[in-house]
């Protein structure tokens, strides 16, 4: 493996954000330009490069992960099949493909399951992030665990009562907004 | 979509707080009830991910660098084009520089206005009401207190307040455009326009000015196709709007 990919996993590893510009950088225009020229957009790309760089930091927190190939290789096995994934959605859907998507290679089964959920929890931090930040942050405090009293009290809100249907509504705008992204469907698959 | 009751029936399943009748019920609904089966898995999704805060800020800081990242390359793309004019391009521009000196007239400086260059000179604030008046008093207090904010510029102020009005008001279109601004102000473009193009697409005395300011996000995010779609019906319109979608997408040139 190059010392620069040993550079950015290790970043990653400590949470530096530094490597991720490192990553984007290195990695990001070769994975969207076979987007691009497979009837992606730049927005296609952006989320399937994050998509595929959960995987990795999934991988990594497992601590004993170790590359096989070059990070590169890596990220562009993951971004391709979970592309392809959606590509022979949309063939399926009438969709006209210029690519030959039946014709690529498949991916282990049992890997290409984890990578599939972990894009689907990803969709839901996406999701997450276009709240409001009122209902990031109770939503952030009720999954931690704090106690609605508490949560009142942090967030300044006026009651208990208030802060139980705020957070329904907040979860309800939540689960919306994922079962109305297309991606939501295409990734339980 | 889920009823209020239905939510909190998952919620205790979730956390073990069910009664024996409850988890009997859950159990058989899920059996019978495909989409209740659905909603239950995504609520336990959703609540593990949540949970795990350590993921949730490396994926916030990923989306963070997405952001610079697209950016970077928001503010090449200008210098991309230049680097690619051919010699028949440079032609057309010379004589295009020449029309405008001969005319007396510095059009070329403005007609190569980028996206983000075009907010820039174009984004002002939309001004608050001097007195709003909301459904109910405590309503209008809070209206006065997230204008308060807003008139201040302090924009994650503003912001939670118009949010927190949104949840509360049966009619919340003030709030709604007024949080697409703050969205604007403060730099969340993907929400702004998310926000605004809610707004613009349905009736109220709010509408044109959404489509303005949603047409202004799009161009700070540098999709300056689809702020023309937006521009574009709003300039044959009448009125001060209209008047700057024209003087606009003129600006952008071709």
């Amino acid at each position: 493996m190059e010392q620069l990919d040993q550079e950015i996993l290790d970043g990653i590893r400590r949470g530096e954000s530094k490597s991720l510009g490192l990553l984007y950088k290195q990695h990001y225009p070769r994975i969207a330009q076979m987007v691009r020229t497979n009837s992606g957009t730049d927005d296609d790309a952006r989320d399937l490069f994050q998509d595929a760089v959960m995987v990795l930091y999934g991988k990594v927190r497992e601590g004993d992960f170790k590359l096989s190939s070059s990070l590169f290789t890596y990220l562009f096995a993951v971004a391709r099949n979970l592309w392809l994934k959606k590509l022979r959605t949309l063939a399926r859907q009438g969709v006209t493909i210029s690519m030959d998507v039946e014709s690529m290679d498949e991916t282990d089964a049992a890997e290409e399951a984890e990578w599939l959920h972990e894009a689907r929890m990803q969709l839901y931090r996406r999701k997450f992030r276009e709240l409001g930040q009122g209902c990031q942050d109770l939503l952030t405090m009720s999954a931690a665990g704090k106690k609605i009293a508490e949560i009142v009290e942090k967030l300044g809100l006026s009651s208990e009562l208030f802060a139980r249907q705020k957070k329904f509504k907040c979860k309800e705008q939540l689960t919306r907004l994922i079962q109305g992204d297309p991606a939501y469907k295409r990734l339980q698959d | 979509m889920h009823d209020q009751a239905t939510y909190e029936l998952i919620e205790r399943y979730l956390t073990g707080e069910s009664s024996p009748d409850e988890v009997t019920l859950v159990e058989k609904r899920v059996a019978e009830d495909p989409e209740f089966a659905e909603l239950l898995a995504l609520h336990r999704d959703l609540d593990a991910t949540l949970a795990d805060r350590e993921t949730m800020e490396f994926s916030a800081a990923l989306a963070a660098a997405d952001a610079a990242d697209r950016q970077a390359n928001a503010r090449q793309r200008p210098e991309a084009k230049v680097r690619k004019l051919n010699w028949q391009r440079w032609a057309i521009a010379a004589s295009i520089a020449l029309i405008a000196v001969v005319g007396g007239v510095f059009l070329l400086r403005d007609r190569s206005l980028t996206g983000p260059q075009a907010f820039d000179q174009y984004f002002e604030v939309y001004n608050a009401p001097a007195d709003f008046r909301g459904d109910s008093e405590a309503i209008a207090a809070t209206y006065d207190s997230a204008f308060a904010a807003y008139n201040s510029k302090d924009w994650p102020k503003a912001i939670a307040a118009f949010e927190d009005i949104i949840l509360k008001d049966s009619n919340p279109v003030t709030a709604k455009f007024y949080l697409g601004i703050s969205r604007l102000g403060a730099g969340d473009v993907d929400g702004a326009i998310r926000d605004l193009r809610a707004l613009g697409a349905s009736s109220h005395p709010f509408t044109t000015q959404s489509k303005w300011y949603l047409a202004l996000g799009l161009l700070e995010k540098g999709e300056d196709a689809e702020a023309r779609k937006v521009l574009e019906p709003l300039a044959n319109g009448s009125g001060k709007y209209a008047a700057l979608a024209k003087e606009l997408l003129e600006k952008l040139g071709n």
